[in-house]
């Protein structure tokens, strides 16, 4: 029974927060690197690390085949398999960091912080909604999967707008609460960066 | 000041939305007190910003029946649409990896208590 509502309370978390469990990997949560435009990290490691395992594949099927220089090749996966995997294991080390790191940096927060922090974890579209807009538009029913993936990149979108009013408010010499001016001049700059998806305008290639 | 305009139901004045409901305008002020805004943000900011969500969703739903299998949206399409922007794409995967676990740790928790 408390696993099944400790459970539930993981899938609340889902919307907005990545806590698997409790204790260590629940402030492990990439979204505030996510703003510092780091998440960029990730996918390009992870693919760096598939070439390596591929190599070190590689590499092994060429000592299965090729038996005459049979010892530099062994030597030299065996050096490709321990590089893959003190890799594996320096990346397991930076997790641990990071969620050091991270519960350091949220145990001496203020209240006022640690409100704005539980907010920026917490806050979530609502799933039914999002999954009736999305039905609306198809007229055909989406998987949940998709339900998810939408709230998640709807929230990041809002992150990218409000921080770049923010950004522009500040630049302007004024504070929040952000004013609907601080918002158009975000959007505008996130589209000439072309951060906003627009299909409506017709490109002109050439004229 | 800024609120005495918002007496007009559903405060068309505004992208031009018409009288569609609010529907995150909760959530939204959470979300934008989280991001960095004043803990009252004005109301008029959270309808641009609720405009600006369902265009993009709109965009992006619009584009995912574009590609792939026709008319449908799926997950995939998602993904590919959005492997250009590091931010959304890393926040994809993850969520959709913490799902599969969720399952799975729900799957075996279920099996375990009845045996299956």
């Amino acid at each position: 029974m408390a696993n099944h509502s400790v459970s539930l309370w993981r899938k609340t978390q889902m919307g907005s927060g990545m806590e698997m469990s409790p204790g260590p990997a629940a402030l492990t949560d990439t979204a505030p690197e996510d703003t510092n435009g780091e998440g960029n990290g990730d996918p390009e490691e992870a693919a760096t690390e598939d070439a390596t395992e591929l190599k070190g594949q590689e590499a092994s099927d060429l000592i299965e085949t090729g038996r005459e220089d049979s010892s530099l090749l062994a030597s030299a996966a065996k050096k490709m398999r321990i590089e893959t995997k003190e890799r594996k294991e320096k990346k397991h080390e930076v997790d641990e960091d990071e969620i050091q790191k991270m519960q350091i940096l949220v145990s001496s927060f203020s209240e006022e912080q640690l409100n704005r922090y539980e907010m920026y974890r917490r806050s979530a579209f609502p799933k039914a909604a999002i999954k009736r807009l999305i039905q609306s538009i198809t007229g055909t029913s989406v998987s949940q999967n998709v339900v998810i993936a939408m709230s998640g990149i709807s929230k990041v979108f809002v992150g990218e707008v409000v921080e770049e009013a923010l950004d522009v408010c500040e630049k302007w010499g004024e504070l929040p609460p952000l004013q609907p001016k601080h918002m158009r001049e975000a959007v505008r700059r996130l589209k000439s960066r072309g951060q906003i998806p627009n299909s409506k305008h017709k490109k002109i290639i050439f004229h | 000041m800024f609120e005495e305009d918002n007496d007009d139901a559903g405060g068309g004045a505004d992208g031009g939305q018409g009288k569609r409901k609010r529907l995150f305008s909760k959530e939204l002020r959470c979300m934008m007190y989280g991001f960095g805004d004043d803990q009252n943000p004005y109301t008029e900011s959270v309808d641009i910003l609720e405009d600006l969500v369902i265009e993009f969703i709109t965009e992006m739903t619009h584009k995912a029946m574009s590609i792939g299998r026709q008319g449908r949206v799926q997950v995939e399409d998602i993904v590919f649409l959005i492997r250009k922007d590091p931010r959304k794409f890393a926040r994809v995967k993850d969520l959709l990896t913490m799902n599969e676990e969720l399952k799975r740790a729900r799957k075996a928790f279920d099996e375990a208590n009845y045996g299956s």
